[in-house]
């Protein structure tokens, strides 16, 4: 196989646009990707979404933004994974240029979702369960959530204010994060008091609802080095899935395809999890984050909340987890999600992501598609 | 004025639905629910149709505030996951219950209730709820 290289990538900020749709806020990202290969051709364009149809009663995605942002009538087609939906795009861009078949490809996420009420918006992101099993009762995805939380808390004996130290870290990363939605701490105490949506997960427990848009640049190894000259190495990847009927699983609190999907990603790259400098991991809801830590080996079951309310995981420590503020903080802009942590890591290891620095030589990148049904871990190295 | 809710589509899955049913691996004896057409442990795809007891405790649950669109009228609504007696484990609503006395470990039974009703034509849909024993 060809190895990959990222020569190039762009971010919007995310929040509530109302002057940007899907074409806008795609344009925006990929201008700045191509501006730092030097406007160089790419010859491929594989999009992560995943509410263009649902909610922007739009689908033919790939075509419309490539047309849009001048990529001329190259291959270009979305991939949807749910929530997923933009490590997959970044799984499917990385085997067109290892199969050898393109030296130059663009992947891209967008998202477009602040503009229709949340009830019609939660009923589209809840589309990520089984329809017919799951939707078909009325749950929500954060209904979904609250059910593996209150496990987690009454499994390992973990108390609400102990499972407030995610967001509150998110928030303070994600504070000197350009890009980030939200760019304000918050302490336990409003975590414990904000609404609740679904028992026990409070709005502050929930990433937040948001508009956004990334591209990279992938590479082969025989441009990567004319385009820039700091290529970061697609080192290793694994992408896998599981029981999208969540009660089918036998163990809910440990997502099969996070394991599954780290397991085959650090063979690849030929690396254990301890030597990750810099993670950005799914957290759309708190339980997700913790879980997340003790599924890609950084943590153990159970003891997550604990680790990190002494110091672990924070700017500084090996791994640091999410300095952008991950999806609590940065936003989810949910199949543009997986596109903006790759994007994130590539410049954490460049040394020059704009927020919350910590440099590093290797660093992971993991996205989830549901809950815990399709996931991709990809590795990066500098 | 559209229609929401298929009758075919509910129709079609009406027996897993309305009277749990499972399929059964004749090989392992590994119960499927919802049903599949082949084990996901032996990979035998001769598998046959069995009635769950619809008898259960609650393994977790959440009292959902913000509910998704037509279900406004039936906030807030308590979702489970319970393992029956078999040891298959289903996500159904829990009804006949106050959600402040809902506990993890509670014994409920299936019983068949409406889930929701089509907003423009009024078609109902029904399904499996729990409530305590
Ligand atoms: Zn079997």
């Amino acid at each position: 196989m060809v190895k990959v290289y990222i020569v190039g990538v762009g971010l919007t900020k995310i929040g509530r646009f109302f002057d940007k749709g899907l074409r806008e806020l795609f344009a925006e990202a990929a201008f700045k990707a191509l501006d730092e290969i030097g406007n160089e051709t790419v010859q491929a364009l594989v999009i992560g979404n995943m509410t263009s149809s649902s909610l922007g009663e739009q689908d033919n995605l790939g075509a419309l933004l490539a047309d849009y942002a001048g990529l001329g009538k190259i291959p270009a087609f979305k991939v949807e994974a749910a929530c997923g939906s933009g490590g997959v795009a970044v799984y499917t861009g990385y085997s067109l240029v290892a199969s050898g078949m393109f030296d130059i490809v663009m992947v891209g996420g967008v998202e477009k979702e602040t503009e229709y009420p949340t009830r019609i918006v939660s009923k589209a992101l809840a589309q990520a369960a089984d329809a017919e099993y799951e939707l078909f009762h009325g749950i929500s995805f954060t209904g979904l959530n609250a059910l593996v939380m209150r496990m987690y808390m009454n499994e390992y004996n973990v108390s609400r204010d102990e499972m407030s130290i995610w967001p509150v870290l998110m928030h303070k990363n994600a504070v000197k994060n350009p890009y980030a939605q939200f760019r304000f701490e918050i302490t336990k105490e409003q975590v414990a008091k904000s609404m609740m949506v679904a028992d026990p997960i409070r709005l502050l427990d929930s990433s937040p609802i948001g508009d956004g848009a990334a591209a990279l640049i992938l590479a082969s190894d025989k441009v990567a080095k004319k385009l820039t000259d700091t290529p970061i190495e697609v080192a290793g990847l694994g992408m896998a899935t599981d029981h999208i009927y969540v009660a089918y699983r036998e163990n809910i609190l440990s997502f099969k395809a996070t394991i599954l999907a780290a397991k085959k990603a650090y063979e690849t790259a030929k690396v254990c999890p301890k030597n990750i400098d810099v993670a950005e991991v799914h957290d759309a809801f708190t339980v997700l984050g913790f879980m997340n830590l003790e599924d890609l080996g950084f943590s153990e079951r159970g003891k997550t909340p604990k680790l990190m309310d002494e110091g672990r995981f924070w700017p500084g420590d090996k791994p640091t987890v999410n300095p952008s503020g991950g999806l609590k903080a940065r936003g989810h802009p949910v199949g543009a999600t997986g596109v903006y942590q790759v994007a994130e890591v590539v410049m954490q290891l460049r040394g020059d992501f704009p927020g919350v620095n910590v440099g590093g030589d290797i660093g992971l990148a993991q996205s989830i598609g549901g809950l815990g049904t399709t996931v991709t871990v990809i590795i990066l190295k500098r | 004025m559209s229609m929401k809710i298929s009758v075919p589509r509910v129709w079609r899955e009406i027996k897993a639905h309305y009277l749990l049913e499972a399929t059964v691996c004749n090989k392992c004896g590994k119960i499927h629910y919802p049903p599949r057409p082949i084990c996901d442990n032996c990979g035998n795809r001769n598998l046959f149709r069995r009635k769950l007891s619809g008898e259960g405790e609650v393994l977790t649950y959440t009292i959902q505030y913000i509910v998704l669109e037509g279900y406004r009228e039936y906030a807030p609504i308590v979702f489970a996951i319970v393992k029956l007696k078999e040891g298959v484990k289903i996500l159904a609503q829990l009804t006949d219950v106050e959600p402040e006395n809902v506990k993890i470990g509670m014994r409920v039974k299936a019983v068949l209730r409406k889930i929701c009703e089509d907003e423009n034509i009024g078609l109902i849909k029904y399904g499996i709820k729990f409530k305590p024993v």
